[in-house]
């Protein structure tokens, strides 16, 4: 994981003005084109450039990540074409999306070169040397008295970084692709990352790992604003949420903070998570071991869409079960059959999970956490001012810890366990997809039989997805102790179980 | 003991412009127990937060803090420790 997760830099700041602007923007209304040209000027004034070489390049950057969070695509860079070009598609009340999701700008690139080992000032020419010794290809030698590397040699294994008594050997990733636990990133023709969206399953993770803010995502807020001034729109809003808009949004404040913005009505989306533990843990009494080997958990779309995409012959192995998000979806429009939903969370993957064609989700827009706080912020809504009216209390203690790492499979495991106390359950967590793919690995090898498998793509869990403001070990601690918090503990005592039959086939 | 008194404004907008890594910093110098920041124990910082620190509102001039009464806009980790510095060193 990389260590500037939690850390507010430059472009923390910058993604978080272009949501801004962009919520501003929706609900003032007005002549979209021409304010929207005038936008990156408002973010990057003056004359002199703050970080790049350019303050027109700046600006241009700006000018894509405001349009990828209008939901439309990036221009070609080698064509003319207005900023506001194809705005007038994208002023509609419903979700609007032209894949891909997550998306490189090319020209904010710093191409910086795929993994590279190389020696530093710091080397003294020691006597030991052993970065010789431990290279097992011979590609390190001393030359003048100091280590040196032959890149044609070298096959980046780092074992020399690793045994330099100095630290004078780095070894240097690429952070999008380090992020990567898809191997999806690779390089264009002038070496800039580029994105095998065969392979992406849209963690978000290579987006809050560009130090140079070459990354981003669509969002919605756009078109959900629009469709907040003109209808009923109802928010789920997922456990992560609490701690990450600042010391004055306590959980029991988000409900009405949520309804200044416009929503009609909030729940949250733990009580899915209750619905899906109880749904979960059925499964797994059925059919592990009799039907199959081993169970995935479902909830996490980047974890589950990669273990189907590269253990297709274990596709089955993931539970079916419905996400949280879905389940609560389902609910929600049982009850208010001409209302639009919204997810809000931590997840980039949660925006395709709900255009999914496999499974109807009922979920019109997703957003993120730090997309929500641009619109906290264009409407001017201050948490001190927010009365206490309905504080949520919709969900068990262990459908909020889903949140965290080693969450969901907590509570399926409880579940069982009120049922069948004396039962022993074997379980295993990851979460980053490069371990979930070798938990998987380990699966396919026949190791992790009877196993409940959690899977979560974010290292940390959801309170760790792209989406978030908080740093993951707060975030954590605040999601804990609102889930303490919860008026029961079990996720079948949840007053929403008694519905489930009737929403699994609405 | 020099006192220093900051004030950092928690409002939405000061919040989002990065208000909390602020406070994360000032918290991640006490914790600090270096033989460095022998002259930072000779500061009392005392950190106070509030809604309306940024009070009147401008554009653009979030997170604001203000170190003992001074007022600060576009306010960072690096500035507000780089006048805790100062302060320390002075």
């Amino acid at each position: 994981m990389s260590s500037m997760r939690g850390v507010y830099t430059p472009v923390t700041k910058l993604r978080r003005q272009v949501f801004t602007e962009v919520a501003r923007l929706a609900y003032e209304g007005g002549d979209y084109s021409s304010q929207l040209e005038r936008i990156p000027y408002s973010i990057i004034p003056g004359e002199i450039p703050t970080y790049r070489e350019s303050i027109f390049k700046e600006r241009a950057i700006v000018g894509e990540r405001l349009r990828l969070a209008m939901g439309m695509s990036l221009r070609r860079i080698d064509e003319h074409a207005p900023l506001s070009e194809g705005i007038d598609d994208t002023v509609i009340a419903e979700k609007y999306y032209e894949p891909p999701l997550v998306n490189v700008i090319s020209f904010a690139c710093n191409a910086c070169p795929e993994t590279s080992v190389f020696v530093t000032n710091n080397c003294q020419g020691c006597l030991a040397h052993p970065c010789t010794a431990v290279c097992p290809v011979k590609a390190a030698s001393i030359v003048n008295g100091r280590s040196v590397i032959d890149s044609t040699k070298c096959l980046k294994c780092g074992r020399c970084a690793d045994a330099c008594p100095y630290s004078a050997i780095v070894k240097r990733k690429r952070p999008c692709a380090s992020a990567c636990g898809m191997d999806a990133i690779g390089s264009d023709n002038l070496g800039r990352a580029k994105i095998d969206y065969d392979k992406c399953v849209s963690c978000g993770q290579c987006l809050v790992s560009c130090p140079f803010g070459a990354i981003a995502d669509k969002s919605q807020i756009f078109q959900l604003i629009q469709a907040i001034k003109q209808g009923e729109v109802i928010a789920e809003i997922a456990p992560a949420f609490v701690g990450q808009f600042g010391p004055s949004a306590t959980p029991e404040k988000m409900k009405e903070a949520l309804k200044k913005l416009g929503f009609a009505e909030v729940y949250e989306t733990a009580i899915g998570a209750d619905l899906c533990t109880v749904e979960e843990a059925k499964d797994f009494l059925e059919k592990v071991p009799e039907e199959q080997p081993f169970m995935g958990t479902s909830c996490c779309p980047a974890w589950s869409v990669m273990a189907k995409k590269l253990f297709p012959d274990y596709a089955h192995c993931i539970s079916m079960t419905m996400t949280p998000m879905v389940w609560t979806a389902r609910w929600i429009k049982k009850h208010h059959p001409n209302a639009k939903i919204v997810f809000i969370g931590p997840c980039a993957a949660k925006k395709l999970e709900a255009s999914r064609r496999t499974v109807r989700s009922d979920v019109d827009f997703v957003i993120t956490f730090e997309e929500l706080m641009g619109m906290f912020v264009a409407k001017g809504v201050e948490f001190d001012e927010v009365e206490l009216d309905d504080p949520l209390d919709d969900a068990s203690t262990v459908g909020r810890n889903f949140a965290v790492a080693g969450g969901v499979a907590d509570a399926v495991v409880d579940c069982i366990k009120k049922q069948y106390p004396d039962k022993e359950i074997l379980v295993e967590s990851a979460a980053g997809l490069k371990d979930c793919r070798k938990m998987m690995t380990l699966a396919k090898a026949g190791k992790r039989n009877g196993y409940l498998l959690e899977g979560m793509a974010c290292p940390g869990g959801c309170v760790a997805g792209a989406g978030t403001l908080l740093p993951i070990t707060r975030a954590s601690a605040a999601v804990k102790t609102f889930a303490k918090s919860a008026s029961v503990d079990h996720a079948a005592e949840s007053k929403y179980v008694d519905e489930l039959e009737h929403l699994s086939d609405v | 003991m020099k006192k220093v008194n900051l004030e950092v404004c928690v409002c939405t907008e000061c919040v989002m412009m990065g208000a909390m890594e602020i406070i994360d910093a000032i918290e991640g110098l006490k914790s600090l127990e270096t033989d460095m920041t022998d002259m930072y124990k000779e500061l009392d910082i005392e950190v106070k937060t509030a809604s309306s620190v940024c009070a009147p509102k401008k554009l653009h001039a979030s997170p604001v803090v203000k170190i003992n009464g001074e007022r600060f806009e576009k306010a960072n980790s690096a500035m507000i420790m780089g006048k805790i510095s100062e302060l320390a060193y002075k």
